[in-house]
């Protein structure tokens, strides 16, 4: 009994102790979160009106590039509109181009041809400096992807752009990117379309992890 | 007679008269328990009123602002800065190397265009909105004025998560009772940067991210509704910074920290590291003077606590004269017989003060653990309490040292109230004890 009682006092003291030690300072956060892991994604789109989403009421939450970011994505992803509003082929590698080896890019998508049209680009000079894009964007190693739109775009000269889209797709198979057609879409600018030419991209792309 | 005998001996009388021992070890442990559960709670406020006065940061924290120091408030708490002043790495390796200077951690705010969520909790659509978030090292909590509200602090290293503060919940309607609805919601962020493009006024281009709310904060590092790991605010001001502007359309400031959180070495360095910041060249702010008056107050309610728990302590041990008195009385011829068979008055001393001990220090013991879950149990309610208000809770401080002091004292207490009957018995003579029993 005795030997029982010196126990109960001990084990007592015990809990009490440990249980006041386990109180102390709170504790601080995790290292690393859930969605970091995998390795850095970062995504930038390059092109015109058609990119930059100036035509929509609310460019930054409806635009295609804006979706997919959003939705296709991993959380860790990084995004960088660099399209700009009238940018045509041209006016991208001295605006544009510049600023993309420095965001060390993961995947890029070029979407040019209808600013070209209303513009009037020779077809020589748009398959000149769509080349020099493209030669340039497949330098950073990223995942380049050009988005082709030209059975539908109704334009002063069809032709014309017709030939700008099969300039690009031959472009792009010299430099191995990927073709996102996006041709079976009545307006792929407009409002309405953004979240297919998201889907459409999304299905080329592939899931990225 | 051994002390191992005395001891078997307490024990015995203990077990014969449990009824009388159990009621003077409850009268022990119910003031052991009260006297552990006001320490407790008297230290838990002391803390939480510290906490508060310190924001969540260490009491002998120093806020350096990027500003001048205006002479005519260089003795204020809180004063208001001078003229805004460039505080770079510079200037932070020269505070650092300051004496009584512990530790140094910058504040880098960034200029964040918000484009999601795009609808408060009551379903209104929220226009994108420019805030600002703090960037802050997270791998030392404890140095930073940061109190959690709601969920966690962001990963230190992470490029996903962010806290928010309550000025986000305001602005998305969110009442701060149900600050925890907004951990987990999503959030859509960029750092702007005005390009030359073909208009005349540039382009802004957005550097975008997207976090996730980890938890709801109040946090005085600096003025913003996000608060960030150091990095991710960083590599956003880098963008900003890279602009034909060098950010300035987006609202960023010239210098690359907006503050620094400087920890003294104890409270009494603060105003001694204060001046000597100020005689680098930047206006400071830490609530030294404030935190000195609270706890003046402080310790005198502790004082008047403690000596309330110390009268019931005191009440009790007299109960234990009471108990051994009458245990003496009844027990004349025990002594007798134990005297008469070569007991010395210093054993039958040693019988009564151990048992007296033993008694004081069951009751501390059992005090000493109830008290513990009394506060516990306070500390509960006040966190049920606080939880619902939308404010961080408390966490009983439990000092080791009131535990084992409350027992230490009860046995003390009891050992001396048990002098008198001890006494009373050893000088009892053999043949007196007998008879007279």
């Amino acid at each position: 009994m005795n030997h029982r009682w010196l126990t109960a006092i001990a084990v007592t003291v015990g809990l009490v102790a440990t249980s006041a030690c386990a109180g102390g300072g709170p504790p601080g956060p995790p290292v690393t979160g859930a969605e970091d892991r995998g390795s850095p994604v970062t995504f930038v789109a390059i092109g015109g009106p058609e990119t930059s989403g100036s035509v929509l009421r609310d460019p930054l939450r409806t635009s295609w590039p804006h979706l997919l970011y959003r939705n296709t994505l991993p959380q860790r992803s990084v995004f960088v509109n660099l399209a700009d509003d009238r940018a045509i082929v041209a006016e991208a590698l001295t605006d544009e181009l510049p600023r993309l080896a420095d965001l060390d890019p993961t995947i890029v998508t070029l979407w040019f041809g209808p600013q070209d049209l209303r513009e009037g680009t020779s077809l020589d000079d748009f398959t000149a400096d769509f080349e020099t894009l493209l030669t340039q964007a497949a330098a950073t190693r990223a995942r380049v992807l050009v988005l082709t739109s030209s059975t539908t775009v109704h334009g002063p000269d069809p032709g014309l752009e017709r030939a700008y889209d099969a300039a690009m797709v031959a472009a792009a198979h010299r430099h191995h990117a990927d073709v996102v057609a996006l041709g079976s879409l009545a307006d792929p600018a407009g409002e309405g379309a953004q979240q297919q030419v998201a889907d459409a991209v999304e299905r080329v792309l592939g899931p990225v992890r | 007679m051994t002390w191992r005998d005395a001891v078997a001996m307490a024990v015995t009388s203990v077990r014969r008269r449990l009824g009388r021992a159990a009621l003077t070890v409850s009268a022990v442990a119910l003031a052991a328990a009260l006297l552990t559960a006001l320490l407790t709670i008297s230290s838990t406020a002391e803390t939480r009123v510290l906490d508060q006065l310190a924001k969540g940061g260490p009491l002998a924290g120093i806020r350096v602002a990027a500003a001048e120091p205006d002479p005519g408030e260089i003795d204020q708490d809180d004063p208001k800065p001078g003229a805004p002043k460039v505080l770079d790495d510079a200037a932070r390796r020269r505070i650092a190397a300051l004496p009584e200077v512990r530790s140094v951690l910058p504040v880098v705010t960034a200029r964040l265009f918000i484009a999601n969520p795009s609808t408060a909790q009551d379903g209104s659509p929220v226009e994108p909105f420019l805030t600002t978030a703090v960037g802050v090292d997270l791998s030392q909590p404890s140095r930073l004025p940061i109190t959690v509200i709601s969920g966690r602090l962001p990963a230190v290293r992470s490029t996903t998560e962010v806290a928010v503060t309550q000025s986000w919940l305001e602005r998305f309607h969110i009442d701060r009772k149900e600050a925890a609805t907004v951990i987990g919601v999503e959030v859509e962020a960029a750092a702007g940067r005005l390009d030359a493009s073909r208009s005349q006024r540039g382009t802004i281009r957005g550097r975008w991210v997207r976090y996730r709310i980890v938890g709801v904060v109040a946090q005085e590092a600096a003025s913003g509704d996000l608060l960030l790991p150091l990095a991710q605010t960083e590599a956003a001001r880098a963008w900003s910074e890279g602009g034909i502007d060098g950010g300035a359309r987006t609202g960023l400031t010239r210098s690359p920290y907006s503050g620094l959180l400087v920890v003294a070495d104890g409270l009494d360095a603060v105003a001694r590291v204060r001046t000597r910041i100020t005689d680098v060249g930047y206006s400071t702010s830490a609530p030294e003077n404030l935190i000195a008056s609270v706890r003046r107050y402080l310790g005198v309610v502790e004082i008047v606590l403690s000596a309330i728990g110390g009268i019931a302590l005191l009440v009790a041990a007299l109960g234990i004269t009471n108990a051994l008195l009458a245990a003496v009385r009844e027990r004349r011829r025990e002594i007798g017989v134990l005297k008469a068979i070569g007991a010395r008055d210093r054993d039958v001393l040693r019988i009564f003060l151990v048992e007296a001990t033993v008694l004081g220090l069951i009751g501390g013991v059992i005090g000493a653990a109830v008290g513990y879950l009394l506060a516990r149990l306070v500390g509960i309610v006040v966190n049920g309490y606080l939880r619902s208000e939308g404010l961080p809770g408390v966490r009983p401080d439990v000092p080791v040292a009131v535990l084992v002091g409350v027992t230490a004292g009860a046995g003390l207490l009891a050992l001396l109230g048990g002098t008198l009957p001890a006494l009373r018995a050893a000088r009892l003579p053999a043949r007196e004890a007998i008879e007279g029993s």
